[in-house]
């Protein structure tokens, strides 16, 4: 089993693991992996904030391969939990899914970074596989298919390292008789050859999915185009918007300081997927799911674009007298127009998110009537595009009198979001994902029903 | 757990609010298209299952289906293309009954097709059946029907389970002697029997994860796992523990080998053939094979077929030998007699 670096950042027995602690974001280092260490780590806790930080200038020595990390460059892991430790270049055991028409050989497999976590880079990383210019080489992401990189870098320079267009980015370049690898991600890299199998007939598939290629170690070979998708939009400043595939998890990216995310991924076997992007705001409420569903072309890039995220939304009672101010307040797109809804009335308009997001209203309740209310919003944008709604949160005005005097009476602890999130959160993790769906399923038709399994699938996170 | 007694409360209360709150029960529709109306005797008749969110999001459906059991036969549902990617109950079709079921649903929603997607709308699967043959002396047109029933019920994504105000539609083709034999699709997202031969692409790469929960299983260890199929759909799944045999299986499985001695392997099948098998190692346990294989089930049968040929080729190749090694024993114990 493969060693979770960012879940052993407290672990003591690891610690004698780590072969170099960065201090600092400035001093430059080099790293001489002469040693024989097990499971060898880099410990940058001191550089990393909630998920991302900057690196100095680091250079990698070792037997399977050397790594050049270009100063200032940004490090994010795609989640915000992960806290710094990562793997330094270390040997692994991999088998290669076989070609019809081929025979894979592994030479060599190096794992960098973490096997749990992938970490992104806003600068090229340099790989050098010394004495490797005959061998073709891939790279395999957790939970998905080995995929052989195949462009070819234009030069062996840092500008074409950081021209590489995202974090699935890989171009490859043979310099002399070495292999070298420009990337902007760290994953586990697979150094193999090559030999055809003449006996066995390449794969007609009947369709145009299918084409062949030449490589390193000779011979021809069937593959299949897959496709890529791309999501830009904006959510809320400097969160991390997560990314789901069929309901799993796949990759988060940081948003900049105005919100603006871009997120590509790429390896997709031509056919219907649904993506969902859902993200929780600097103050941890979580952002409704938002879910397409479309299909997947071969070859093609399917961008959708324009993505807005809806506000997320809180309130500061769940229960109050008529004549008691209510506060809402949640987190928008910076400068977005925030309005409010109570049901599917518009109860007022133009609230405006400040640079950080954050936007609040005050909701006088002497107009109202005594009633349970369901309060909702939306985020209008400068350029007059709308988001859907956020989620729901509910409040239950009541009249106070002689008998009812100090508190109003509460709507239903069942009823706050937070509760019927915990309701379908069977494991209490925080998370609704493929565990707590699988518990459902135990207890299908006993204890769950098609209420439960829709109230889980609005909260999914993956 | 307290969960149902909880949803009673909940769905009492939110009634009210719903009331209330003046929201009004959003529309579906549940209907089934099968491209042509008309079929021969023994064609391979088609029929797509498709949900019609009419611009409200959903998240989760309930499927029940009645269809002519007496005239359709070897029903298979393919949900490769489905737009649920998440299934309690996969579809499945009880031919003695004429029923077809299924629980599927889709995180985050689904609010219809958006705009440049160049796949087919609200697509939930194909059920492929086998007309009858030719009746001699029976009637020379018939009639089938396939339909959604009432206890379907498709709920909003709303984050109550709210459901939606549900129109089912239901689909009747007529069998005639010089029907066509074939279904004729064209968009993608839709199976075409090309298509359905062609899939030569193993399920979608999964991970095994081991589990240990107070609350389910008693607390004992199990693994959970699920992966979809792009072409025809996940048929089923198979596992094995260490050194037994390969059974079929469901997530969340109950491991049988509790100190956790082997390797947890899991093999997920697509209607076509095809599988991917995955691997669990636990702490301490040495692997002897591949983490990932992938494969179809006529490689299986061609690598057992080819060892049942070794295996004859080798006995017959010792009976001649033994044979040949007799009859020259016997010729010289002549020749010195």
């Amino acid at each position: 089993m493969r060693v979770l670096a960012d879940d052993v950042t407290s672990s003591v027995s690891i610690v004698s693991n780590v072969v170099y602690t960065i201090l600092n974001s400035e001093d430059s280092i080099t790293i001489d992996m002469n040693e024989d260490v097990e499971d060898p780590l880099i410990n940058s806790v001191a550089v990393i904030t909630s998920g991302s930080g900057l690196f100095p200038e680091i250079n990698i020595n070792s037997d399977l391969m050397d790594v050049a990390i270009p100063a200032s460059t940004t490090v994010t892991g795609a989640d915000d939990s992960w806290g710094g430790m990562m793997h330094a270049p270390m040997a692994t055991a991999v088998t290669l899914p076989q070609v019809e028409g081929e025979t894979r050989t592994v030479d060599s497999a190096v794992e960098i970074g973490s096997s749990s976590i992938k970490l992104t880079f806003d600068k090229g990383v340099r790989l050098f596989f010394p004495g490797k210019a005959d061998f073709r080489i891939g790279h395999i992401e957790p939970g998905e298919d080995f995929s052989e990189i195949t462009d070819v870098c234009d030069a062996d320079d840092q500008e074409t390292g950081n021209d590489l267009l995202d974090d699935d980015g890989d171009c490859k370049i043979i310099v002399g008789s070495d292999l070298v690898v420009w990337t902007k991600h760290f994953t586990e890299y697979v150094v193999y050859s090559v030999a055809t199998t003449p006996a066995v007939q390449p794969v007609d598939n009947g369709d145009n999915n299918s084409g062949t290629t030449t490589g390193g170690g000779g011979g021809a070979t069937t593959f299949s185009h897959k496709g890529k998708v791309a999501f830009d939009g904006i959510a809320y400043p400097n969160v991390f918007v997560n990314l789901l595939k069929d309901g799993r998890k796949i990759t988060s990216k940081k948003a900049d300081s105005s919100g603006k995310f871009n997120i590509k991924i790429g390896n997709l076997t031509p056919g219907t997927y649904t993506f969902s992007l859902w993200a929780n705001d600097s103050s941890g409420r979580k952002s409704p799911t938002i879910s397409y569903t479309f299909y997947v072309t071969s070859s093609i890039t399917a961008t959708v674009s324009s993505v807005i995220f809806p506000p997320t939304i809180e309130m500061n009672k769940s229960a109050a007298f008529i004549g008691e101010d209510l506060e809402i307040s949640g987190q928008a797109a910076p400068l977005g127009e925030v309005s409010i809804y109570l049901g599917d009335e518009e109860i007022v308009s133009g609230i405006t998110a400040d640079a950080s997001g954050n936007w609040k209203y005050i909701l006088k309740t002497n107009s109202l009537v005594v009633g349970p209310y369901l309060v909702k919003a939306n985020v209008k944008l400068s350029d007059g595009a709308f988001s859907t709604f956020s989620s729901g949160v509910n409040f239950l005005l009541s009249k106070k009198d002689e008998k009812v005097t100090e508190t109003p009476p509460e709507i239903s602890e069942q009823l706050t979001p937070q509760k019927i999130y915990n309701e379908v959160d069977f494991n209490r993790d925080g998370k609704i994902n493929m565990d707590d769906f699988n518990t459902l399923v135990f207890y299908w038709g006993k204890q769950t029903d098609l209420t439960d399994f829709s109230i889980l699938l609005y909260y999914w996170t993956g | 757990m307290k969960m149902k007694k909880q949803l009673l409360l909940r769905g009492l209360i939110l009634s009210i609010l719903f009331l209330c709150s003046s929201i009004p029960a959003f529309g579906a529709k549940l209907y089934l298209d099968s491209g042509t109306d008309e079929y021969g005797f023994g064609a391979t008749v088609s029929f797509v299952v498709r949900l019609d969110t009419e611009d409200e999001c959903i998240n989760a459906i309930s499927g029940e289906f009645s269809f002519s059991n007496n005239i359709l036969t070897d029903g298979k549902f393919y949900y490769g293309d489905s737009l649920f990617s998440l299934w309690v109950r996969p579809p499945e079709i009880d031919q003695k009954n004429g029923k077809i079921t299924f629980v599927g649903g889709i995180p985050g929603g689904y609010c219809g097709k958006i705009s440049g997607d160049p796949g087919t709308e609200g697509v939930i699967g194909e059920i492929i059946f086998k007309s009858v043959g030719m009746i001699i002396g029976g009637p020379r047109n018939l009639s089938a029907t396939v339909e959604p029933v009432a206890t379907s019920q498709v709920l909003l994504n709303d984050g109550l389970g709210t459901p939606a105000k549900l129109t089912l539609e239901g689909k009747t083709i007529k069998i005639i002697s010089n029907g066509p034999k074939f279904p004729q699709h064209q968009a993608p997202g839709e199976l075409t029997e090309k298509e359905l031969k062609s899939d030569k692409t193993s399920p979608e790469p999964f991970v095994i994860e081991l589990r240990k929960d107070s609350k389910v299983l008693d607390g004992k260890y199990f693994i959970i796992f699920s992966t979809t199929d792009k072409q025809t759909g996940v048929d089923y799944y198979e596992i094995k523990e260490g050194d037994e045999k390969w059974i079929k299986a469901s997530s969340p499985y109950l491991l049988e080998d509790q100190r956790l001695r082997g390797v947890i392997e899991v093999r997920a099948w697509d209607k076509a053939g095809n599988y991917r098998s995955e691997q669990y190692v636990p702490d301490g346990v040495i692997v002897k094979k591949p983490a990932v294989t992938t494969g179809t089930k006529s490689e299986k049968e061609q690598t057992s077929s080819n060892v049942f040929q070794t295996l004859i080729i080798s006995v017959s190749l010792f009976l001649l030998i033994v044979a040949v090694a007799a009859y020259l024993m016997a010729k010289r114990n002549a020749d010195k007699k």
